[in-house]
């Protein structure tokens, strides 16, 4: 009787706990950064304003939610053998925005963290643009690299 | 039993705000990602014969000379290229210098100077496109020019470099 009664105290504790913290907060890769053809000794840049080629991440959570954003970025894309394309991410390259359109963005640094507030639907998007240095000897072939977005919400 | 229920409700309490946490931070990727075309070769295959040349008299090879200068370029298809060039003012042996002046270009994307593009090779840049088609990727360049040798110019093999320069230019 002991044990029983201690299971049914836990429940309603953790519902109240998933009630004041609304939806889950969940981020979700959508479109990759996109430098495609690259000419040997001809760097690239992509705008994070750029429909077809920026980097978009899609977050949800909990209405008006106060959050940290957080960029992974990678130096450099592999190719062949091993062969690099230095990467570089300048200050304005990334963007956040309540909706999805490229033009309403708010630009930031993504090498640093940034304070976003989602709008009152819960719903937000992360751009990122950057530029491709590939050298005037750069093999030919397919280059890749990863870029991560960690998103917290800190009122927890 | 109530410490019992004291210990349970703590252990609840931990549990809400651990689930909490968990759900309050989260991550993804995408990917960035390219494809590099050919990397463009640049290959002297002639060099600019004057031949014989007699004092005191000027001597020209023109572009569709078979003696003019030739460089074969190959790279991306349709690629757009900028081209410049290094060129001496002077043929040399030993001390002596044999002007050269008057320089004469053809760039086309068919190993032939004839239906090219005439232009004056220079450090100027010249912009051109390679092949595209049945054979993409190429280009062939022709170079003509004028020796002007003294009266008293020494007899003597006189050279110097023809540098040709190729680079993509994002068009």
């Amino acid at each position: 009787m002991l044990a029983v009664a201690a299971a049914l105290s836990l429940l309603p504790l953790m519902q109240l706990g998933a009630q004041g913290r609304g939806p889950p907060l969940r981020v979700k890769g959508q479109q990759s950064l996109a430098f495609n053809t690259l000419l040997p000794g001809v760097p690239e840049q992509v705008p994070r304003t750029d429909p077809a080629r920026s980097g978009q991440l899609e977050i949800r959570g909990a209405k008006n939610a106060q959050l940290m954003i957080q960029f992974l970025l990678p130096q450099e894309m592999t190719g062949p053998n091993g062969a690099v394309i230095p990467l570089v991410f300048g200050p304005d390259d990334a963007g956040f925005t309540g909706s999805q359109r490229r033009g309403s963005q708010q630009g930031f640094d993504p090498s640093a963290p940034y304070t976003a507030i989602l709008p009152t639907n819960g719903h937000g998007f992360v751009f990122i643009g950057g530029t491709a240095q590939p050298r005037v000897s750069q093999p030919a072939g397919n280059y890749s690299a990863t870029v991560t977005l960690i998103v917290a919400d800190p009122g927890t | 039993m109530r410490t019992f229920c004291k210990a349970a409700l703590a252990l609840a309490l931990v549990a809400g705000f651990a689930t909490a946490t968990a759900q309050a931070q989260n991550s993804d990727f995408i990917t960035a990602r390219a494809t590099v075309l050919t990397p463009l070769a640049v290959v002297g295959d002639a060099d600019l014969d004057f031949g014989n040349v007699f004092p005191g008299v000027p001597a020209t090879v023109a572009v569709t000379d078979p003696t003019a200068g030739h460089f074969s370029v190959t790279g991306a298809d349709n690629a757009g290229v900028d081209i410049t060039f290094a060129l001496p003012t002077d043929l040399v042996f030993a001390a002596n210098l044999l002007p050269i002046a008057g320089w004469t270009g053809v760039h086309n994307t068919t190993n032939s100077a004839a239906g090219g593009t005439a232009f004056i090779p220079s450090a100027a840049v010249q912009v051109s496109r390679l092949s595209t088609g049945a054979t993409p990727g190429e280009l062939y360049v022709f170079v003509g020019a004028t020796v002007s040798p003294v009266a008293t110019q020494p007899a003597g093999v006189y050279t110097a470099p023809v540098t040709m320069t190729v680079v993509y230019n994002g068009t």
